[in-house]
């Protein structure tokens, strides 16, 4: 396992490496100290875990999280603030509390263990296109979801932004649709007209519709109209 | 303002009971058999019930005008006392006023001989008088004295919740938890690096959480006293910050033995830090400057960053609310200027009684 380990003390940080070391499958231990600096280091080598401080100056863990296309695991580490962490969905997030408990941290690992595992069946994702487990982090005002592509059924447009719809929820993102459609698989997602991405698993039914199109109803019950130039494009990429 | 309205209604109708009854007493008390029923009797006695409704107002209007309840027994009991005797006369000229020119012209009757105004009689008259007055005056400073009574304790309850709630407060304000976890965190990493510091650290954790608990209800500390534990405090968030924070003092001689609340500077200096320093990624210079202007303690705490116009923290609440008991010429003001946020503390030495 590689961590990153993201907080801007370095005691703090020297802490969790002392704390980490019996852990004999980790790997790779990597610093930052600001939310730049951890950009680089993601940049430059993905770890398969993010040890991430909340409070920090020139952005939060937070600030650093909105601006990944993918994420990933994630503990956050506090020293107070854990009820910030408390507010989002908080079966996709972990924290711990400084001092860490060595015992808490052991538990967190474990977690994070289980879930590479389950990623591990799905090909290695790379910065420039990202998988159906890959997951993104997603922050609409005070709530946060870590959600997996493959759980994400529809993206709209909506202005500047996009619309995510996943698990029966909607969130606004601060993202245009053609930057989010260059990272994503054609594989996965498919640009169904010009303000719609649609998650090509979640389809339940395929009508075909006015102008040589089609009507696409989702399994969340949405319904997305194609247009004639997407709908030979769908065609083809069906019979795949 | 609709309580108030529906308070003086109430007072009215009592008064009207009150001396409506009296003169119903009167008006009775005249037509027993062997007295002959004589219709100036009535308007004596309607005349004798409102100018005693009126007396009585105008006392109740003077003794709360000139807050003669809040004087001891020995001065308020003359000055009733003398006001009720002249307001009795009062009542007894406007019932003479409205009598005999009544009775003159023949509007109502009287007993042979015409209105009786001998000195005993009217002697008599005004020291009925001012037996009703008497009366009406002692039940009203029971009820009075009981609703004040209600009032101070009701008072005195609301002091107390908000003062509790102060306390909590700044309880929560002076523990400052976000620090002491970050010290203990970091103090646990500096036993394996350096333990000689990190045992320094220990001692200075202890003496600030001690200040913050102990000192609290001292009313003035010296200002050597609070940069004692101000210095604590610093030690162990230069170890947090690191090279990011610097600290500038200039500290006059004379503020050094000047006075000040406890925890003000404490709490300025933590706000500077959670709140500049925290968020700049550079360095930050931190400035403390006290001096003493025309008796008055200055202090200012300076630091890179922006004042955010959302509401107050319970630190400044707390820094206020000591303020005010400090005396009503000291003064806080904190203000954004070219990215620096600038706190100033004036504290007057000569502290009101």
């Amino acid at each position: 396992m590689k961590v990153l380990i993201v907080d801007d003390t370095r005691l703090a940080r020297q802490e969790l490496k002392t704390l980490l070391k019996p852990h004999t499958d980790i790997v790779e231990i990597r610093e930052a100290n600001s939310v730049d600096s951890a950009l680089a280091a993601l940049a430059e080598n993905f770890p398969d875990l993010l040890l991430l401080d909340i409070q920090m100056p020139g952005g939060s863990g937070f600030d650093l999280l909105e601006q990944l296309d993918q994420t990933p695991a994630v503990v956050f580490t506090t020293a107070y603030d854990h009820y910030a962490v408390k507010a989002f969905d908080a079966n996709a997030l972990d924290y711990l509390v400084k001092p860490i408990d060595p015992q808490r941290l052991t538990q967190a690992l474990t977690r994070v263990r289980q879930r590479l595992q389950n990623q591990h069946t799905a090909p290695e994702p790379t910065p420039a296109r990202l998988t159906a487990k890959s997951q993104v982090f997603i922050r609409d005002g005070d709530q946060c979801w870590f959600v997996a592509l493959e759980d994400i059924d529809l993206i709209e447009a909506a202005g500047n932004y996009v619309q995510v719809s996943f698990r029966q929820q909607r969130a606004i993102l601060n993202r245009s649709l053609n930057a989010l459609e260059e990272r994503l698989a054609p594989t996965l997602f498919y640009r169904a007209n010009r303000s719609c991405l649609v998650n090509l698993q979640r389809i339940k039914n395929i009508e075909p519709w006015v102008n040589e199109g089609y009507l696409l109803t989702l399994r969340d019950g949405q319904q997305v109209e194609v247009s004639r130039r997407q709908a030979r494009q769908l065609r083809s990429q069906l019979s795949l | 303002m609709n309580n108030k309205t529906d308070n003086t209604l109430n007072r009215q109708l009592i008064q009207a009971l009150f001396w409506g009854g009296w003169t119903t007493l009167y008006v009775l008390a005249s037509t027993l058999p062997g007295y002959p029923l004589k219709s100036g009797f009535f308007l004596i006695a309607f005349t004798v019930g409102v100018g005693c409704w009126g007396a009585s107002e105008t006392l109740r209007a003077i003794a709360l005008k000139r807050s003669w309840l809040q004087r001891p027994a020995l001065q308020l009991l003359p000055r009733l006392g003398l006001t009720l005797m002249l307001l009795a006369v009062g009542v007894q000229v406007l019932v003479f006023l409205v009598l005999i020119p009544s009775w003159g012209l023949g509007w109502v009757s009287l007993p042979e001989g015409g209105p009786d105004y001998r000195p005993s009689r009217v002697l008599m008259y005004w020291f009925n008088t001012l037996f009703m007055l008497g009366v009406w005056l002692a039940s009203w400073l029971v009820i009075e004295s009981r609703a004040r009574n209600r009032r101070l304790e009701h008072q005195r309850l609301e002091d107390e919740v908000q003062r509790r709630v102060l306390e909590l407060d700044s309880l929560r304000a002076r523990l400052n938890p976000h620090f002491v976890f970050n010290a203990l965190n970091n103090v646990r990493a500096l036993i394996n690096e350096d333990t000689e510091r990190a045992r320094e650290m220990v001692t200075r954790l202890s003496n600030t959480l001690r200040y913050a608990l102990q000192h609290t209800h001292e009313v003035s500390v010296s200002l050597e006293q609070e940069l004692a534990v101000v210095e604590d405090y610093l030690a162990i968030e230069h170890v947090h910050y690191d090279e990011r924070l610097h600290v500038i003092r200039r500290l006059s001689a004379t503020a050094m033995s000047a006075h000040l609340p406890p925890m003000l500077l404490q709490l300025l200096v933590e706000n500077a830090i959670k709140h500049g320093v925290a968020h700049n990624p550079q360095p930050s210079e931190l400035v403390i400057i006290a001096t003493v202007e025309q008796q008055a303690l200055n202090l200012t705490v300076t630091n890179p960053g922006t004042l955010r116009q959302t509401r107050e923290g319970v630190g400044l609440a707390y820094l206020r609310a000591r303020l005010k008991t400090w005396s009503a010429h000291a003064a806080f003001d904190i203000h954004e200027h070219q990215g620096l946020v600038k706190a100033k503390l004036v504290l007057p030495q000569e502290r009101d009684s």
